[in-house]
């Protein structure tokens, strides 16, 4: 039922396998070294990634590292190339502000009425075309992100929804089947973003290529997409937020750019104003100095992490919490992320805590955590513990990617320093993939692999109902722990949202103990602009779906 | 000359695209990639979802099924619909084309003017620079393409800020685009100008030392008339066949530089179309490489036709 | 009479890319010769002798990086310091070459008759209407068939015999005062190769052209060449009238060669002709010995032979370079004579 967690392996493998490896290492095998990784133990107050602009700009060039998108409609699954350019574009009924805060978006405001209704209130906002955006409008929308068959990434979010409906031009209601605490988030992503109806009809629902085009509210509208070229964008004259937000930034050319050495080269030599998501070498180039600008990062909602499959010797939790033990987590995360890594010690970066009284509740349930550290002997004595003689475990990687290769040999080391016999197995880069498919043939005979994924939703909930329940996504190892299913389910039911953040931190206590997953870094989130472009206030998710070209300007 | 030279030659090349489109397709088939995983970003799809793309892309279907289908698809004129970006191939393939082929244009005139140049001053004067240019032609053909996409971009771009790191140019004019494309083809056509210098200057080597060419110094030609009249003549049809099969060789080294310099070109489609398994773009741009290629062929077969006297005659009798 | 060509202690060094480095290799070793206005002179020798590199040093045709000593003169002007200028005019009007293969000589892509008229017209700066029709006439006069047909085609239309004949012909119409014909039959099938003879010595002794004619067969150079000069190892080892040379050779090696050559018997009925070959291989000059380069395949030698090199002794008209030639002579005569 609740998807709110995106798996996806590392942010290499949507690229070509033919060109350069993906992301190199120092060394292959990592080890302590004297620097570490920087962990986060509080909750710092919410600070921009870059001042706010005050000057406008007559336009700017933004690469998207990711390269071209396939799509821009709004239901397409999440993608940071659709989603960075999309989010200027197409608004969602609700949004999720840079700090993490949910505030109102083309609904000015909600009411619930009981726990499984929701009634919006439409704003009064314009589409490109000059027409007014009804009820009419959300319902169609809402109703193509519930259905699958027409590819979208976000009817997981609709499993719980009974009905949408048009009370009036401008009120919508939604009734669920039971009470969730995340619908408020779900609707700041693709699943509340609105179309217009109109042009949904007119296009027969193909929509969002290099053809077809769009038809939104937002900031910026659809001026063209040249395949394979850019994706240009014009500020709208008809804004609803222009009362609130004027865009310093009239236009705004999108240019594809995969390549780590070409994006280096572009960053450098301020060939593009700013970029999302720039590779490592990107950062160290720039941190060198001598560039046209500079390197950001920030936390994000990205966890890279090891998935533990229950098959074979890692069904024994014990097992599990020895391989824990084993990792050299500084080593690895100095050798092979460098500045893009923060120490985790859990499965949910503090950048997902949003705001308001919960926040402080995340907060004293993640430090309440202990910081994952290498301790070989106390590793060794789990193995003995756990009853299991000889163990032995297959680590898969994906086939011709370094970072995988590395990062699967790291765990073999792990393993064989407390006990546990390992060999690597490389597999093809579409085999590997499906190990995160629902096939559970797919994973027969393999007992961990390495991934990197995304939690989209500001609140900590998300990623756990989404690898703890029997109906999440992000559980395809078929983890079955009742008493986390329960303190999850109850989290979902809640109202309160103290009580919920309450639950949440018993239900990730459990996590973190069973070891479903084990969490290796934090991945930041990272953004390139040139000298003089500013006004990026955060990384991701918010820029996925907040208008964020909206506040970009100059200094 | 139509019946007896030509025709043979359309009928050979219409049979290679077709068996190379087989080959393409069942390649294709049984390469790892299917447009379910894409489709679905490797996440869990309902069967429903899973079922709808098996249908519209007939993926169940016998591979002879799906190939008589492409082809007759062809046939009309349809080159199908891009599972990636749910677009026309046509105007997929259409819109990217320019880049393509005013990159693989500038790249091979640097290869007709430089190798060949380079080439000609190396035959003609033997010494120092020639060995040196020579040493400098089997260095540069062994770099690899990307290497040299970095280095010049390094020096160029950003040291010297001449040039830009990345596109096409295709929304300025036409200066904008030399400008653009000028560092793309440079590293293009690198090893290939480094090629065919050496081939030209071995072609030529060769002619100089024929006995034919003694003959004309013996009859007291001057040296400029011996070498445009005998060398240069007699050794281009070498240089013609590899520089033609040089650049119809450019367009799979497109795929690696507009990576590299982010071009909107089909190359750079090709790699992703690949790794997505959206074959009917995969099948649509091997298509069109294919016919390039064979219709360069056809043209350095032609331009052979018209400087061999001996291949004109032969065909006459 | 002064003589049309005169060579006198020619050595040619020739490059060679050894593992060490660019070395010299000695290739014409002190090579002394005439040749009068209107005289045939054959050079013959085994393959390395350098027969062919001292004709191609009369007109400088030597490959890149050669080294050229000695003195070489043309209508008493020197050969090896002429500038660019004036060793092209004495390409195109003095000296005419004649190449051993025709095929090869004449360029593939260009029609003949590109090659007939671009030496007198290109080189030679002659009017094109009048070279043109003094070639037909010659064209006919080598017999060649429909010759303004035949200038329109291309090298490999025609056959060899007729190729060749138009290479004598279009080296007849630069106006030569000098044949230079390098084995100008040894690529033809043979019947062909005595009409190419007979048109060679015809034209030539019709205009009264002076020729330098390099072969292998010493009968054929005996029989077109007033004298004949057999050479071994970059040099003359004897200079004689070719009417004496087979029957009265003066050096051991000539005899070698006169025994050497397969002659039918036709008394000997139905056996088989006995070939008496020269046993050892040829040497080339860089590697001969210090004393007589033919002493270790020599029959007669002394030890004298090996110690200090021959010098070229005349007598009469004739010229020889052996020790022992005047101790040989009815010898070897003997000898040539048993094997006859």
């Amino acid at each position: 039922m609740a998807r709110t967690g995106i798996a996806y392996v590392t942010a290499c493998l949507g690229v070509a396998v033919t060109l350069a490896a993906c992301s190199s290492t120092p060394s292959d095998t990592p080890s302590g070294s004297a620097s570490s990784v920087p962990d986060v133990t509080q909750a710092t107050p919410f600070a921009p990634m870059s001042p706010p602009a005050t000057k406008p700009l007559p336009s700017v060039t933004w690469a998207l590292a990711m390269g071209e998108p396939v799509s821009l409609d709004p239901i397409s699954p999440f993608n940071s190339s659709t989603n960075v350019p999309l989010a200027n574009m197409c608004e969602p009924l609700l949004r999720q502000q840079p700090d993490g805060a949910i505030v109102a978006g083309l609904a000015s405001s909600f009411e619930t009425p009981d726990a499984t209704t929701y009634v919006f209130k439409l704003r009064d906002a314009k589409f490109w075309d000059g027409s007014t955006m009804t009820s009419a409008d959300v319902v169609a929308s809402l109703s193509r992100a519930k259905d699958a068959t027409l590819g979208s990434g976000y009817a997981g979010d609709f499993a719980g929804v009974d009905s949408v409906t048009a009370t009036d031009p401008n009120t919508v209601t939604i009734k669920l089947k039971q009470a969730d605490s995340l619908f408020t988030a779900r609707m700041t992503t693709g699943a509340g973003t609105v179309l217009s109806k109109a042009f949904i009809d007119k296009t027969g629902g193909k929509f969002g290529t290099s053809d077809t085009g769009l038809m939104c509210t937002g900031p910026y509208q659809l001026e063209s997409w040249k395949s394979g070229d850019s994706i240009n964008v014009t500020a709208f004259s008809g804004w609803w937020g222009l009362a609130d937000t004027k865009p310093l930034v009239p236009k705004a050319k999108f240019v594809f750019i995969t390549d780590e050495a070409a994006i280096t080269a572009a960053s450098v030599a301020g060939d593009i104003d700013g970029a999302f998501g720039i590779p490592k070498v990107a950062i160290e180039r720039l941190n060198q100095g001598g560039g046209a600008g500079k390197a950001f990062t920030a936390p994000a909602g990205l966890i890279r992490e090891y998935s533990m499959l229950f098959g074979g010797a890692f069904g024994n939790v014990k097992l599990r919490q020895a391989m824990a033990k084993g990792l050299d987590y500084n080593g690895i995360n100095t050798a092979v992320f460098g500045a893009t890594a923060q120490a985790a010690r859990t499965l949910v970066s503090p950048s997902l805590w949003g705001q308001g009284p919960a926040r402080a509740v995340f907060e004293q349930g993640y430090n309440a955590i202990p910081l994952p550290a290498q301790n070989i002997d106390e590793g060794k004595k789990l193995v003995a513990e756990s009853g299991v003689s000889n163990p032995t475990v297959v680590i898969a990687a994906a086939q011709g990617y370094k970072e995988q290769v590395t990062l699967a040999n790291a765990a073999r080391q792990a393993a064989e320093a407390v006990g546990i016999k390992a060999t690597v197995k490389e597999l093809p880069v579409e085999q590997f993939a499906a190990l995160y498919s629902p096939d559970p043939k797919a994973r027969e005979g393999i007992d961990m692999f390495f991934l990197t994924d995304i939690a989209v939703l500001p609140n900590p909930l998300g990623f756990y109902a989404y690898i703890t329940l029997p109906t999440g996504a992000g559980n395809w190892a078929g983890w079955n722990d009742k008493q986390a299913q329960d303190l999850v389910n109850q989290a979902l039911a809640a109202t309160d949202p103290v009580k919920q953040a309450e639950l949440t931190n018993q239900a990730q206590a459990v996590v973190m103990d069973q070891l479903p997953f084990i969490p290796v870094s934090y991945q930041l989130a990272t953004l390139y602009l040139k000298d003089g472009v500013t006004g990026v206030q955060a990384g991701e998710p918010s820029n996925f779906f907040w208008p964020w070209l909206a506040y970009v300007g100059g200094q | 000359m139509f019946r007896d030279f030509l025709l043979p030659k359309v009928g050979m090349a219409a049979i290679t695209i077709f068996a190379t489109s087989a080959v393409v397709f069942g390649a294709l088939y049984l390469a790892p990639g299917d447009p379910v995983t894409f489709l679905t970003k490797g996440r869990p799809a309902d069967p429903a979802t899973i079922a709808a793309i098996t249908q519209q892309y007939h993926l169940n279907d016998p591979l002879i099924t799906r190939y008589q289908l492409w082809v007759s698809g062809v046939l009309h004129g349809d080159l199908g619909q891009s599972i990636m970006f749910r677009q026309d191939v046509t105007t997929l393939v259409g819109s990217r084309m320019p880049t393509t082929l005013w990159l693989v244009a500038m790249a091979s005139v640097l290869i007709v003017t430089v190798g060949i140049g380079v080439g000609l001053f190396s035959a003609l004067r033997p010494g120092k620079l020639d060995d040196s240019l020579m040493l400098g032609a089997t260095l540069a053909a062994a770099v690899p393409i990307f290497v040299i996409a970095i280095a010049l971009v390094s020096f160029f771009s950003i040291r010297l800020g001449w040039f830009p790191t990345f596109g096409s140019g295709e929304s300025g004019g036409f200066l904008d685009r030399l400008k653009h494309l000028t560092l793309p083809a440079v590293a293009l056509a690198f090893a290939a100008v480094a090629f065919v210098a050496r081939i030209t200057r071995a072609s030529l080597r060769e002619e100089m030392d024929k006995e034919h060419v003694r003959a004309a110094r013996s009859r007291g030609l001057a040296s400029s008339d011996v070498v445009r009249r005998h060398v240069v003549r007699n050794g281009f049809a070498p240089i013609v066949t590899v520089t033609g099969l040089t650049i119809a060789g450019l367009f799979v080294g497109t795929a690696i530089i507009e990576k590299a310099f982010a071009l909107n070109g089909i190359g750079g489609l090709l790699i992703d179309a690949v790794s997505a398994g959206d074959f009917p773009v995969v099948q649509a741009i091997a298509l069109l490489m294919v016919i390039v290629f064979i219709l360069t062929n056809l043209g350095t077969d032609l331009l052979q036709h018209y400087l061999d006297p001996r291949q004109r005659r032969a065909v006459k009798e | 009479m002064a003589p049309l060509l005169s060579v006198e202690g020619l050595v040619v060094d020739l490059p060679v890319r050894g593992p060490t480095g660019r070395t010299h290799h000695r290739i014409i070793d002190g090579v002394s010769f005439d040749v009068a206005p209107g005289e045939a002179v054959g050079l013959v020798g085994e393959s390395g002798s350098g027969k062919s590199l001292t004709l191609r040093s009369v007109v400088r045709l030597l490959p890149e990086g050669a080294e050229v000593r000695g003195s070489l003169r043309f209508a008493d002007a020197d050969v090896l310091t002429m500038n660019r200028k004036q060793l092209n005019a004495l390409r195109s009007s003095g000296v005419a070459t004649i190449f051993q293969d025709p095929r090869a000589a004449v360029n593939p892509m260009r029609t003949v008759g590109d090659f007939v008229l671009e030496g007198p017209v290109r080189a030679g700066g002659r009017n094109r209407d009048e070279v043109l029709r003094e070639a037909l006439g010659l064209l006919t006069d080598v017999g060649i068939d429909r010759p303004e047909q035949r200038l329109r085609q291309y090298p490999h239309e025609l056959s060899g015999g007729m190729l060749q004949r138009i290479v004598i012909a279009a080296a007849i119409l630069s106006r030569p005062q000098l044949l230079l014909a390098d084995e100008p039959t040894t690529a033809l099938d043979v019947t062909t190769q005595s009409d190419v003879i007979a048109i060679l010595d015809e034209q030539r002794h019709e205009r009264g052209l002076a020729m330098v004619f390099v072969t292998h067969d010493l009968d054929l150079a005996a029989a077109i060449c007033d004298r004949t000069c057999v050479m071994y190892a970059g040099r003359i080892v004897e200079d004689q009238l070719s009417s004496t040379l087979h029957d009265a050779p003066q050096h051991p090696y000539t005899a070698a060669l006169v025994a050497a050559r397969p002659v039918l018997d036709i008394d000997a009925g139905c056996e088989l002709p006995v070939l008496r070959a020269i046993r050892g291989r040829p040497a080339s000059a860089y590697e001969a010995p210090s004393g007589c380069p033919f002493e270790p395949r020599c029959n007669h030698a002394e030890p004298a032979c090996s110690a200090t090199r021959p010098p070229e002794v005349n007598s009469g008209c004739s010229r020889v370079a052996c020790f022992r030639a005047s101790e040989l002579r009815g010898i070897l005569a003997l000898e040539v004579e048993t094997h006859a």
